[in-house]
């Protein structure tokens, strides 16, 4: 079970830094000085971290 | 600041690293390890940010934007899956004593050692370069800082001083004589050191540059205005996927990576908190990578600065003399802590599957130098660190501005990547075979050479160019493409032989194995034992050789006065062994010293499965043993209940003999019922266990159910009366004089545990409980069924078991708990069956089927 | 005192019932834990006399349901039961019972004891 979530959390990050979604965020736009591409990559990062860790450190197997 | 200024520094800064080496080595004496927990070991997988990571990401931004980000999000990729896939990998190497990625392929292909050569041969030749871009970022780095020019000859260059002094720390700190599991305690912790270094270094100047001197992002970004972030106008999302993917499967494929990540880890569980860990730290060290790549260019391009030294040229261009020494110092981190890494694991490599296995192959070598195998082992790999060193000083001093530093790294990535097939197939499919990997890894290998190194020479590639990717994601395309294919054609048209399946079951069902894999002996032959000590004393001496030999032989019951070894002795010493010179070489050792005989390959698997066929009728016998445990239990507090009830009734008795008369009455015949109910229990205990055990006579007689019914109906009509229960009996659907073979007595008692626990699940008055007799082509029937409350269908399986009694939400369906299983066997004994059917709140039925008997 | 009990063998009620009878105590009888949690509810005993295996509701069930009937009612509880290992005692007492007692058990004992436990309330 644990392992299908983690396997579903990685195939979201790669969807999601690819192409065609990438393509929407693909921009030159920035906000607050930060290229909204850039923020879109970390943001999306911190995502998968964050749930990398919390399914992880859950107590079902 | 000066040249011998910072040299002197620097190779202080190694001192104190190998003091705090010293210093966890110390600690690990004492047992209290430092690198065995899960944040020291994410930083020490950080040796995968390399001087590459430090100061190329930087180089990158203003020729290829945010392409650099892929060399961290396919690591990402891989580490949320570490649990499952990296786990796997380490438990593998964990069981056979795996020292390096050359090793764990080897060992998975039957300890092939023509694989293990070839891993380690191309593991060479993409670690070479890599080494190189990184001691020319040392030198670079110290160039720029001390304000010099390198020097034409290399003796008098002072970088030269640093490569020297970092040999020798590899040398003090790397191959160890009497340590088979080869950690390297002192060197982790220094690398995990080092990480947290890096780290800091680079926040600090990022820090520096986008607050302390541009007030944020935006001040610094408005520097200069280029096409900055797009994925589509650098590179295009094709390159952009294939980095990605690429960056993934390689990552753990760099010798360096493997080492720390799969042989250094303490327990399986540091890799859970790493999963997160590390990346995050991958992501921290990305943060300032955009604002400085472009303060760096706005600032520093014109001066004719290398891209890749950006980000020291920052705080120089800035006079910040000790942020810039931070930030050397991070670099010197960076480089220094990779090539540490990676010579040590590429000598091991060529120790294992190269040298050694030549030498052991030629006459006379083993038996002149049994005894010291373990020291010539340990020069070998010294030897082998300092040659590494040269040649990759030697690629820096002659290539030297010929390529940036991402290209290197890229093409090393395409060059290690080619194991990822055989690795991860030969883990997760069981026919992967030898043939499969050697002709999967080599095409792979042929391929990506051809197309990275041949445009170098002047020979054109571009008939294989695909459009709109670049040469790193084309070869990688083209390699990877045809390793699949190949490792998988091959696989499945060639044949495994015997050593080559046992290993692919050992790897693949890695989990399910684990504790027999430990013992699993896929060994015939004869060995003297007199062998096997000397053998193990060259490398771990005699008293450790004694020990462990002692150690093996009373975990698994075995003599060591006896002229030959147990094979299991035989396939645990070659594991030690394993573990010092890799599996080729220790197979070589174990075939020397011992008269081998092939295996075949439905053997090891018949083994494999005898193995598994024990471990699961060892199983069975707890569960029954709970099983009697269990009914132990219960049988003991039935019987407790009814003593209770008469200890305390005749205790009232005594002593308060003042009770009324009708009072006196009811607790003595409740006294009386209460005894009954526990001698029937002991009867009916004494009457299972003998069926059970098979040792009642059944007076086996033509028998006519209706009279069975009858007998059963006279002793019952009363306790029904009493309990204002209707019984109705039906017969009639009976039609012939067809009998049954059995004992009558037995059918009796039967037909009256199933009407009491009637009696007991209706409600008194309302209760109604109907006996059918009827036949089929085969068998006699009889029903017995109530109107009662009924039984949960998710118990019915339970109720015929021995104490079941199901918590039913009204009473107990079976008075003793043991009724209905003694219905059961009696039923059994006659051919026939009983079951039940229904559901709550509708009654039960139970149904017993009789064979019919056959007239002769 | 009031006291309730309840026990699914009637034989073992009885004599219950009339020990505590002889005592001068006010006694309510459960035949499964369903009707001793009713029972509880409407008559709020002083002390509950439970046997761990019922019907519907076992022991620990209603001794828990009781504790956390009102802040302003905290009746005794005594277990006594025919499981005697020394884990089933433990979780008896970590279940909030202020006594445990085995199976088969003395009458002279069990009074005494239930007697100690209506003082010390008292107090």
């Amino acid at each position: 079970m644990r392992n299908n979530k983690l396997l579903l959390v990685a195939i979201v990050f790669l969807g999601l830094l690819n192409f065609p979604i990438l393509h929407f965020i693909d921009s030159k736009n920035s906000v607050l000085g930060i290229p909204f591409i850039y923020l879109y990559f970390l943001v999306v990062w911190l995502g998968a971290i964050v749930s990398t860790g919390i399914i992880l450190n859950r107590n079902s197997k | 600041m000066g040249v011998w200024e910072i040299a002197f520094l620097s190779i202080a800064y190694l001192g104190i690293l190998f003091l705090l080496a010293f210093w966890a080595e110390k600690k690990k004496a004492q047992n209290k390890s430092l690198i065995n927990n899960p944040l020291i070991y994410a930083l020490s997988l950080a040796i995968y940010c390399s001087a590459w990571t430090y100061y190329g990401s930087v180089g990158q931004i203003t020729s290829n934007g945010l392409s650099f980000l892929s060399v961290y999000l396919g690591p990402t990729l891989v580490m949320i899956l570490a649990w499952g896939f990296v786990r796997k990998m380490v438990r593998i190497a964990k069981i056979h004593n795996i020292t390096n990625i050359a090793d764990f392929i080897s060992t998975r292909y039957g300890k092939d050692s023509r694989i293990g050569l070839g891993v380690t041969l191309i593991s060479l030749f993409a670690g070479i370069p890599y080494i190189g871009l990184q001691l020319k970022a040392i030198a670079q780095s110290f160039d720029l800082i001390t304000q010099s020019t390198p020097s034409a000859t290399f003796y008098q260059d002072p970088s030269f001083l640093l490569f020297i002094s970092l040999t020798l720390f590899i040398l003090v700190l790397g191959p160890r004589r009497f340590d088979s599991s080869e950690k390297h305690e002192g060197m982790i912790f220094t690398i995990a050191m080092e990480s947290i270094i890096k780290l800091v270094a680079f926040l600090a100047i990022g820090i520096y540059i986008s607050y302390q001197i541009y007030q944020g992002w935006e001040g610094t970004l408005q520097l200069h205005t280029i096409s900055l972030p797009s994925i589509e106008t650098n590179g295009g999302y094709g390159n952009w996927f294939i980095q990605f993917i690429l960056c993934g499967i390689a990552f753990l494929f760099l010798p360096r990576v493997f080492h720390v990540a799969v042989v250094e880890i303490g327990e399986e569980e540091n890799l859970k908190q790493a999963s997160w860990i590390f990346p995050l730290y991958m992501l921290l060290i990305n943060i300032f990578v955009i604002p400085l790549g472009i303060a760096g260019y706005a600032l520093l391009n014109s001066s004719g600065l290398n891209s890749d030294l950006y980000v020291l040229g920052l705080p120089i261009h800035f006079h910040s003399k000790l942020l810039a020494f931070i930030v050397y110092l991070g670099g010197f981190s960076a480089a220094s802590g990779m090539v540490i890494m990676e010579t040590m694991a590429i000598s091991s490599m060529i120790s294992n599957n190269l040298i050694m296995p030549l030498l052991l192959r030629q006459k006379g070598f083993f038996s002149d130098n049994q005894n010291q195998l373990g020291s010539i082992n340990q020069n070998i790999r010294r030897i082998m660190i300092v040659v590494i060193m040269i040649l990759g000083y030697v690629h820096y001093r002659e290539t030297e501005s010929l390529v940036n530093l991402v290209s290197v790294g890229m093409t090393s990535f395409v060059i290690v990547a080619q194991f990822a097939p055989a690795t991860i197939l030969g883990i997760y499919w069981k026919k992967a075979s030898r043939q499969g990997a050697l002709t999967g890894i080599l095409t792979g290998f042929i391929i990506s050479a051809a197309l990275l190194f041949l445009p170098n020479l002047g020979i054109s590639t571009d008939v294989f160019r695909i459009e709109g990717l670049n040469p790193v994601s084309n070869a990688t395309y083209w390699s990877i493409t045809f390793n699949v294919l190949a490792l998988y054609a091959v696989s499945i048209t060639s044949k495994q032989n015997g050593k080559d399946a046992n290993q692919s079951y050992l790897f693949v069902d890695v989990f399910e194995y684990s504790k027999n894999i430990e013992n699993s002996t896929i060994w015939r032959g004869k060995a003297r034992l007199r062998d096997l000590r000397q053998a193990l004393s060259g490398f771990i001496g005699k008293i450790n050789t004694e020990q462990r030999l002692k150690q093996i032989a009373k975990a698994n019951n075995l003599s060591l006065s006896e002229t030959y070894a147990d094979p299991i002795l035989v396939t645990q010493t070659e594991k030690i062994l394993a573990g010092f010179v890799g599996s080729t070489s220790a197979r070589l050792i174990i075939s020397a010293i011992s008269k081998e005989e092939q295996i075949g390959m439905s053997e090891v698997i018949l083994l494999l499965q005898k193995s598994r066929d024990l471990q699961a009728s060892n199983a069975e016998l707890v569960k029954i043993d709970a099983q009697k445990n269990e009914f132990l239990t219960t049988v003991t507090h039935e019987i407790r209940s009814p003593i209770t009830s008469i200890r305390s009734l005749s205790e009232i008795m005594v002593e308060h003999e003042d009770i009324s008369q009708e009072e006196r009455k009811t607790f003595l015949e409740t006294i009386i019922q209460e005894s009954d109910r526990l001698s029937r229990l002991v009867n009916q205990v004494l009457d299972l266990e003998k069926l059970a055990a098979g040792k009642v006579n059944f007076d086996m007689h033509s028998v006519d159910l209706g009279a069975v019914i009858e007998k059963a109906m006279m002793n019952f009509t009363a306790i029904a009366q009493q309990n204002q229960v209707g019984i109705q009996v039906d017969v009639s659907q009976k039609r012939t004089q067809r009998q049954i073979h059995g004992d009558f007595e037995k059918l009796v008692q039967v037909i009256i545990n199933l009407l009491s626990n009637a009696i007991k699940n209706v409600e008194p008055s309302k209760g109604i409980i109907q006996v059918r007799l009827y036949e089929n082509a085969t068998h006699i029937c009889i029903d017995v069924e109530d109107n009662g409350i009924g039984i949960d269908p998710k118990y019915h399986d339970q109720i015929f078991e021995k104490f079941k009694q199901v918590d039913n939400p009204n009473r107990k369906i079976d008075s003793s708990g043991l009724g209905l299983s003694i219905s059961k066997k009696i039923i059994e004994m006659h051919q026939g069956t009983i079951h039940l059917e229904s559901s709550l709140g509708h009654g039960a039925k139970f149904i017993l089927k009789l064979p019919i008997q056959k007239t002769a | 005192m009031r006291i309730l009990i309840a026990d699914d063998e009637p034989a073992i009620l009885m004599s219950l019932d009339f020990l505590m009878r002889k005592e001068g105590h006010q006694v309510f009888v459960a035949r499964d834990g369903e009707e001793a949690i009713q029972l509880i509810e409407k008559e709020l005993p002083e002390v509950i006399i439970l046997d761990i295996m019922m019907p519907k509701i076992d022991g620990y069930g209603v001794c828990q349901q009781a504790k956390a009937l009102k802040t302003t009612y905290q009746p005794a509880v005594v277990f006594i039961s025919a499981k005697i290992a020394e884990s089933d005692i433990e979780k008896g007492y970590e279940m909030g019972a202020d006594l445990y007692i085995p199976k088969p058990f003395s009458n002279r004992d069990l009074v005494k004891k239930i007697n100690e436990l209506y003082e010390k309330l008292k107090n």
